[in-house]
């Protein structure tokens, strides 16, 4: 009881580290969006070199873990280009969107490989072309198809951040150590901590949710 | 002009579609051989041939689904080249109706019928609904603009996509089997719709099985096996005393 009390008092003292979490996750989420695309779009693209970097990346994205990548991008890469000292805040943004647009690439080939057959040379008879295809054909039945998957992947994306307290983030889970070393209470801040990623994470998959139930509305498959 | 074309007083009729030695190879398979085909504007034709015989890959070609490798493709005196203009004005012409409808599951029936209007001809909204609504009626189901795709029957949802391609106000259409994803009840529904059609006059190639539309409006039975056309006909000739041997195997096992 008195730590749980510890921890409601101390949610305020770690509302800077939840910014924090929040921009570097939100920022690499949309990024690792994008990312995905682009990868998609190169995996379909039919020319053999760009299939195969797109392949590659993705094999190696998923292989790696994300520590080795986090420190490669703030310590090897610097060192290797003599660039000094970088941002660890946006290291930890890209480091999070490369890894990202990986597994949401996957995502996101998986629900397209899912669509109703035909759908494409409907479009094509009718005389659309390439990108009204996509934006107005494909696209939105893409979308409710992956949301709930693309959220899955925010959220592992959020779990992998405390990681890059390791090169010098004040993050959520950062600034709940911090805490603890200032108050000497070694569960209140943890626990403060934990409850915050519960309730992002939570949002997300409603908020998900939510958007799954108002694309899909009124259509029966 | 081939000379086989049954009825030599609509000769003078412009030429719909043209197809003058038409080959093409799926790497060393060649499914269509030195096809040759004219179409002229309102003839109705029915194409008829065993499984895997080319059918569906010669219509695919007239509006560039599938591309030929050799000879040439006329639509409407537009030449099929790899020239995105001329594909795109070619399909601006051309509709199509496919045996798994192809309706786009996201979309009410009405915007089903209004997307390519308004995103390829640039209509505004409301003439686009408009001409739906009137497409719609012609194929007796206004009632059910509002609903989704998933919502109609197998019928309804063909008699949608041949509304669908109508309100691009196409000079031909193409039919690739419209009736043989069909439940048996809905076939008739489907096929009547296609005979009101041709009595408008609308230029149509069908691929079909179904006979009996085959003898109540087609001016042509074309009889393709292994990329080959081996045969055109009327009708009447063609069921009654097909002149292919192929042709006599194939009727024999689709009679029964
Ligand atoms: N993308 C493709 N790659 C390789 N071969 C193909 C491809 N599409 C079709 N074929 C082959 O080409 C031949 C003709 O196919 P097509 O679909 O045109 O036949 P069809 O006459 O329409 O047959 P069906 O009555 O079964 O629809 C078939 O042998 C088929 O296996
Ligand atoms: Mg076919």
């Amino acid at each position: 009881m008195k730590y749980l009390l510890g921890a409601v008092d101390t949610v305020p003292l770690l509302l800077d580290g939840l910014v924090t979490t929040l921009l570097i996750c939100g920022l690499a989420s949309i990024l690792a969006l994008v990312g995905a695309v682009c990868i998609v779009a190169a995996r379909r693209s039919g020319i053999g070199v760009v299939v195969w970097t797109a392949k590659v990346y993705v094999t190696l994205m998923r292989g790696l873990p994300i520590v080795i990548l986090v420190f490669l991008l703030y310590f090897g890469v610097p060192a290797l280009f003599d660039l000094g000292r970088v941002s660890a805040l946006w290291v930890g943004v890209l480091a999070l969107a490369m890894n990202g647009a990986a597994f949401q690439s996957e995502v996101l080939r998986g629900a397209i490989a899912r669509l109703p057959n035909g759908q494409t040379e409907g479009a094509y008879a009718l005389g659309l072309n390439k990108f009204q295809l996509w934006r107005l054909v494909l696209t939105p039945q893409v979308l409710p198809i992956a949301l709930p998957a693309l959220a899955g992947e925010i959220g592992f994306l959020i779990k992998a951040s405390p990681v890059l307290s390791l090169i010098t983030v004040v993050d959520l889970t950062r600034r709940a150590q911090q805490v603890t070393m200032q108050t000497f209470d070694p569960l209140g801040p943890l626990l403060a901590a934990c409850f915050l990623y519960f309730l992002l994470i939570g949002s997300i998959s409603w908020v998900s949710r939510y958007l799954e139930t108002r694309l899909t509305v009124g259509r029966t498959r | 002009m081939t000379s086989s074309t049954p009825a030599g007083n609509k000769d003078i009729r412009e030429v719909a579609i043209s197809l003058d030695q038409v080959s093409k190879w799926y790497g060393s398979f060649q499914v269509l051989q030195n096809v040759n085909l004219n179409v002229r504007v309102g003839e109705r034709i029915v194409i008829a041939g065993p499984s895997g015989s080319g059918k569906s890959t010669m219509i695919r070609c007239i509006n560039w689904l599938e591309q030929h490798q050799s000879g040439r493709i006329v639509v409407d005196g537009i030449e099929l080249t790899s020239n995105y203009r001329n594909v795109d004005a070619v399909r601006k012409e051309v509709g199509m109706v496919f045996q798994h409808f192809n309706l786009f599951p996201h979309l009410t029936i009405l915007e089903n019928c209004t997307l390519a209007p308004i995103w390829v001809k640039k209509q505004s909204k409301k003439d686009a609904d408009a001409v739906a609504f009137e497409f719609l009626e012609k194929v007796r189901i206004a009632d059910q603009a509002h609903k989704f795709p998933g919502q109609l029957s197998g019928g309804q949802q063909q008699r949608v996509a041949i509304a669908r391609a109508l309100c691009m106000r196409p000079k031909v259409l193409l039919f690739d089997e419209p009736t043989s994803a069909l439940d048996p009840e809905m076939v008739r529904e489907v096929l009547d719709t296609m005979v009101r059609l041709a009595e408008d006059g609308m230029t149509m190639l069908c691929v079909t099985h179904e006979m009996g539309f085959a003898r109540q409006v087609a001016d042509r039975v074309i009889f393709m096996d292994r990329g080959e056309i081996l045969e055109e006909n009327v009708p009447d000739e063609f069921f009654s005393k097909p002149r292919h041997e192929r042709a006599r195997a194939f009727l024999s096992q689709i009679i029964h």
